[in-house]
């Protein structure tokens, strides 16, 4: 299948699904084009398109293969894609977090790390407006970047059994909040008070832009939501 | 009530088809593991092909607490009503009071039972599977899998005249004798040819790590050199090659995203007959051309409708 517009390949998954990569100079603009795509996809309002599931720079369409086959799933995509242009927009988000919150204090093997103050790993990581590339991992969960350089540190050398919920992550150059208490390998750098997931909705959504707020404990538990 | 549970095997949750069009918040797809097992559980009960079902991991036990009527559908499955064998792939008219016992008689694989009727069974995101990690769905919408003393109310209950039963040679074919069959994808154009040779002519046997969220496989490593690669979403039946080489098939509870290189996906017509393989099974697999599988995934289909009527 040849590329169309800002798609710049196109693989299979299985009989019903195709999986479109898209074109960028850097990632926030492939991401961007992926989202576009998918909403544009979303407003279509096309019935045999059962799922729809973008990451970074990808999206994977999933069809119903009794009604179509991937042939025509590509035709309709790329004339869609070629005369709609959608202006995909995320929204805002802010999000407090007590830094070196309870069972989340990561913050001196952090500094450790990256040669940082514990006070500038708080400060790097408040200073920039992260884009949310892809919902995953668990419901809710936010992939975000990108995290200043100075600020990126590897995963944890064994992961932890339980991170608790709400709990502000980094690993690489990339940002999170757990949802949930589950396993994982990142840096804790704190505890969000927010709920992120309602039932079957989620705060964070693949475009949507995100800023942490700093706030102490006394904030932190007025603040709390679980 | 309906059904009172005496004792739940190893592993019973509650399934239907699964989440569709969630897979963007992060929430799995679920969905029963056999999807032909648990389409026909439904049809021999006259439900709705999407009304829940109970997948069963090991022997389950429960007591009708009124007449209802029930089948019972899987790999090597048997049963038996107050102790007497019963018919499997057939529609079995409980009494008030008669005790069912069923499962597979091979460790590992699953059955499932149908009950005729409505479901009273909470519905989270147009779904009533129970995806334990996700805490989510089943029995109380919570997540928990079935336990001894919980009970499942129908709302509407079927009652039958005629008994159905789907004949022998119609039921599923649950062989391994044949390779499983993966339509090439992904970042296949990036494993070498000879890799895609060791991939399809080597022996995969099915490690003891298997569940809901994936198959790990053990056997000849399959090679590759892609370094990193983005997350991307993983779609049912994904053969995952992590850096070990030991393929990993990705199942109905597989998280939305991940990270490692993919081969291709399992075809829908093999995907339930290598979700019921058990540890120590072992498995070949052969790549077949998408197109080729949707035809035969059509042909299924029309089967079904033959068999059915409009059912389907």
């Amino acid at each position: 299948m040849q590329p169309f517009g800002d798609v710049k390949q196109i693989v299979s998954a299985g009989i019903d699904g195709l999986l479109f990569y898209f074109n960028g100079p850097s990632l926030d603009e492939a991401n961007t084009q992926c989202l576009q795509f998918c909403d544009t996809l979303a407003s279509a309002g096309l019935s045999w398109v059962r799922d729809v599931v973008p990451a970074y720079d990808s999206a994977l369409v999933v069809f119903d293969a009794l009604k179509v086959d991937g042939h025509k799933v590509y035709s309709t995509l790329s004339t869609l894609a070629s005369v709609t242009q959608s202006a995909f927009e995320g929204r805002c988000h802010t999000l407090p977090v007590w830094y070196g919150g309870k069972d989340a204090n990561d913050l001196s093997l952090v500094a450790t790390q990256t040669g940082l103050s514990e006070n500038d790993v708080i400060t790097l990581h408040t200073s920039v407006e992260y884009c949310v590339y892809a919902v995953g991992f668990a419901p809710g969960f936010g992939y975000m970047g990108s995290t200043p350089e100075a600020l990126s540190c590897p995963r944890l050398a064994t992961p932890r059994k339980r991170v608790p919920q709400g709990a502000v992550a980094i690993a690489d150059r990339q940002t999170a909040v757990y949802p949930s208490v589950s396993p994982g390998g990142w840096h804790l750098l704190g505890l969000c008070p927010l709920r992120l997931t309602f039932g079957q909705d989620a705060l964070l959504k693949t475009g949507d832009k995100v800023t942490f707020k700093s706030i102490n404990e006394k904030e932190f538990i007025v603040l709390n939501e679980y | 009530m309906s059904i009172k549970i005496i004792a739940p095997g190893l592993m019973s949750i509650i399934v239907d088809m699964g989440r569709v069009g969630y897979q963007s918040a992060g929430y799995c797809q679920s969905g029963p593991m056999d999807d032909d097992a648990f389409f026909w559980a439904n049809y021999l009960v006259e439900n709705n092909k999407a009304t829940p079902c109970v997948e069963v991991l090991g022997e389950m036990t429960l007591v009708a607490k009124r007449d209802v009527c029930a089948a019972i559908t899987g790999k090597q499955v048997q049963a038996t009503i107050n102790g007497h064998a019963c018919s499997v792939y057939e529609t079995l008219l409980l009494k008030e009071g008669d005790s069912l016992t069923f499962g597979s008689q091979t460790l590992g694989c699953r059955a499932y039972l149908s009950l005729g009727g409505e479901w009273n069974v909470p519905r989270l995101m147009n779904s009533a599977c129970c995806v334990i990690r996700e805490e989510l769905g089943g029995l109380n919408g919570n997540g928990r899998p079935l336990s001894a003393g919980d009970n499942i109310t129908l709302d509407k209950h079927r009652t039958m005249r005629t008994v159905r039963c789907l004949a022998a040679p119609h039921r599923p074919d649950y062989s391994l004798d044949e390779a499983i069959s993966v339509i090439p994808g992904y970042q296949i154009s990036h494993f070498p040819r000879a890799s895609h040779r060791m991939f399809t002519t080597s022996i995969y046997t099915v490690t003891q790590d298997i569940s809901r969220m994936g198959y790990r496989l053990s056997g000849a490593p399959v090679k590759h050199n892609i370094s990193s690669m983005r997350s991307e979403a993983i779609h049912l039946g994904a053969v995952q090659i992590p850096p070990s080489g030991q393929p990993i098939i990705m199942m109905r509870d597989r998280q939305t995203l991940g990270g490692y290189p993919k081969l291709g996906c399992v075809s829908p017509i093999d995907i339930n007959r290598f979700a019921q393989a058990s540890p120590g099974d072992t498995i070949t697999f052969a790549f077949n051309d998408k197109e080729n599988e949707r035809a035969k995934f059509l042909l299924r289909q029309q089967k079904r409708l033959k068999l059915t009527g409009d059912n389907v």
